[in-house]
């Protein structure tokens, strides 16, 4: 991991770990850039709101194998959602970001998911809604159940997290990592045509991962 | 003006920089009236203060979160973070179509920085209205598309290679230059440099986000060509770039003195839109690149002659509406003369049938002495009329 850490990394070669394209998406002030930061860097202080887009990468070692992240950190604001299909372009996760003591964050986060279903066919990209800011517990709005069952409803991953107090931070990126070997492992196993239910295999997104 | 840009290019003291700016605003209004449709609303920063926005919370989230390590703004509500809630509130209020937008919060923390709240706002409307920065935040967020495309093909046109290894590292100008553009620099980048970024932009205008942000891309190409690959470059792009020394920032501030690109950035707008038309009409069109590129550089060389012969039409029309006006005029004055021949044409007539009614009138002897006193008279048109009526 401290690898990752380094600004300088080596650059991929083949029988390195594939890439997969992360981002973060969410209202302002949710937590997605403190989150991959914590991730990423270890690190949790004050950030400035990202304007734009902010980027990471990080190697995530999953025993047998592992996979390398980037993760594309997104401005939350909604004044920008018109440019961010910029930034989602590609993308093979996702994670939907919403603060627990913001109950407007949490229908935002819905409505970012419709945003990114437009750009990506459902089941395509690999999603998880985060509810982050659990060390805020007592100035809950979204209970653990509700961000439950809205996931199970749309066949999302789940999880809350403090990145603050550093909770479940490493696991929200590891189970996605899990979940996209998975995906490419059941599509490696299936020759081209004989996939019925995974339609989303384009050749796009297999580019975008062998590209390095 | 002379001394002060000579003085801008060397910097100018801190001390006296809010006043400056606010000098430099004015000579700008002077020269440039904004036409009325363009004009923020007439609000004074009093009464917006006492209205309450619909942005609140968006603002109040980015208080914490704007210059956090400066002094001045990192107390908890403390002065800095008020002033900049109520800069930020009166803002949205004024302009209802931008509202708050993540950004605007550091360009008005460095205006703060440097003069008072009324001030700081009189600079805030100063910056978005009239010189335009306002567009780039506008909900659709075109312009702010539109600079990245026009940073793009500058990239192309003056620093090939540069443009060519980020091309190929598929590193656009959205992916580290929005920053720039959104907050004029303000958040990555030393506070020193964005002052000085800031003395340039009162003097010019928006056009010096782009050569900033070219001059700081040139002056560090060596160093982005030995980065390798994608991570590396945007990290590069995103802490290296902004942490330069003063002799750098000097360097890159004489530079952008001395560039001038306002007709590249214009003909690159112009494109930009042409360009979007032709991808809605022939989105499913083969995408090989190469020839996408002649044709791109064959269409920027029309467009760019296009343009010129614009300009000469406008001249044109100009020429030809001023000649319109004249003849005009001309024409009126004609009508008018004619009338008034006519007028005098018919007084005349009136006058020789008078004239012609006296003489059958008066016996032969008489006429004659009244001609010989006519004669005498020389013609005296008042005693001619006396003259006239004696019987």
């Amino acid at each position: 991991m401290a690898q990752a850490d380094s600004p300088f990394q080596p650059r991929p070669v083949p029988g390195q770990p594939s890439v997969s394209k992360l981002v973060l998406l969410g209202s302002g002030s949710v937590g997605k850039s403190s989150l991959a930061l914590r991730y990423v860097k270890h690190d949790f202080k004050s950030v400035v709101p990202t304007v734009g887009c902010a980027f990471f990468t990080k190697v995530v070692d999953l025993g047998a194998s592992s996979l390398k992240l980037e993760i594309w950190d997104t401005a939350g604001q909604e004044k920008y959602h018109s440019v961010c299909h910029l930034y989602f372009r590609g993308a093979n996760a996702a994670l939907l970001v919403y603060d627990i003591t913001q109950k407007d964050s949490f229908h935002k986060a819905q409505q970012w998911l419709a945003e990114l279903e437009k750009e990506h066919p459902v089941g395509e990209v690999v999603v998880m809604l985060v509810g982050n800011k659990t060390d805020l517990g007592e100035q809950r709005e979204v209970t653990l159940q509700e961000g439950k069952e809205f996931a199970e409803s749309k066949n999302l991953l789940f999880m809350e997290t403090s990145a603050k107090l550093n909770d479940q931070v490493s696991e929200v990126f590891s189970t996605v990592a899990q979940e996209l070997l998975r995906r490419e492992k059941v599509r490696k196993s299936h020759t081209p045509g004989n996939e019925a239910v995974d339609l989303n295999e384009g050749p796009a997104r297999q580019a975008r991962c062998c590209a390095h | 003006m002379e001394d002060i840009h000579t003085s801008l290019k060397e910097g100018v003291p801190k001390s006296r920089r809010g006043e400056i700016w606010q000098f430099l605003a004015l000579q700008y209004r002077l020269r440039h009236r904004l036409p009325n449709k363009h004009q923020p609303p007439d609000m004074s920063y009093k009464e917006l203060l006492k209205q309450l926005t619909a942005q609140q919370h968006a603002i109040l989230v980015d208080l914490g979160r704007t210059f956090p390590t400066h002094p001045y703004f990192s107390v908890q509500l403390g002065a800095g973070q008020l002033s900049l809630f109520n800069l930020l509130k009166a803002y949205s209020l004024l302009d209802k179509e931008v509202g708050y937008c993540q950004g605007i919060s550091f360009v008005a923390g460095v205006l703060l920085l440097h003069m008072s709240e009324d001030q700081a706002f009189e600079m805030l409307k100063f910056l978005m209205y009239d010189l335009g920065f306002r567009k780039q935040y506008r909900p659709d967020m075109m312009s702010l598309q539109i600079q990245m495309y026009q940073l793009s093909r500058l990239l192309h046109d003056y620093h090939r290679d540069l443009y060519n290894h980020l091309e190929e590292n598929e590193i656009s100008p959205s992916l580290y230059a929005a920053p720039w553009f959104l907050t004029l620099f303000a958040s990555q980048f030393p506070l020193g440099f964005v002052a000085r970024v800031f003395d340039m932009i009162f003097l010019q205008g928006t056009e010096v986000i782009f050569k900033v942000a070219l001059s700081l891309l040139s002056s560090q190409e060596t160093l982005i060509m030995e980065c390798e690959n994608f991570e590396t470059i945007v990290e590069f792009l995103k802490n290296t770039l902004p942490d330069m020394n003063t002799s750098e920032m000097e360097k890159i501030i004489t530079q952008v003195f001395e560039m001038d690109i306002s007709k590249q950035l214009h003909a690159y707008e112009v494109e930009y839109h042409v360009l979007q038309d032709e991808l809605q009409e022939s989105s499913y069109a083969c995408e090989d690149s190469e020839s996408v590129e002649r044709l791109e550089r064959a269409n920027s060389q029309l467009k760019r002659q296009n343009m010129d012969l614009l300009e000469k039409l406008q001249v044109a029309h100009a020429k030809i509406q001023a000649l319109e006006s004249n003849l005009e005029n001309l024409l009126t004055r004609e009508t008018k003369m004619k009338t008034l021949i006519r007028t005098l044409e018919q007084d005349k007539m009136a006058y020789q049938k008078t004239v012609e009614q006296i003489r059958k009138l008066l016996p032969a002897d008489a006429l004659s002495n009244c001609e010989s006193l006519l004669r005498d008279l020389n013609c005296n048109p008042n005693n001619k009329a006396k003259a006239g009526n004696k019987p």
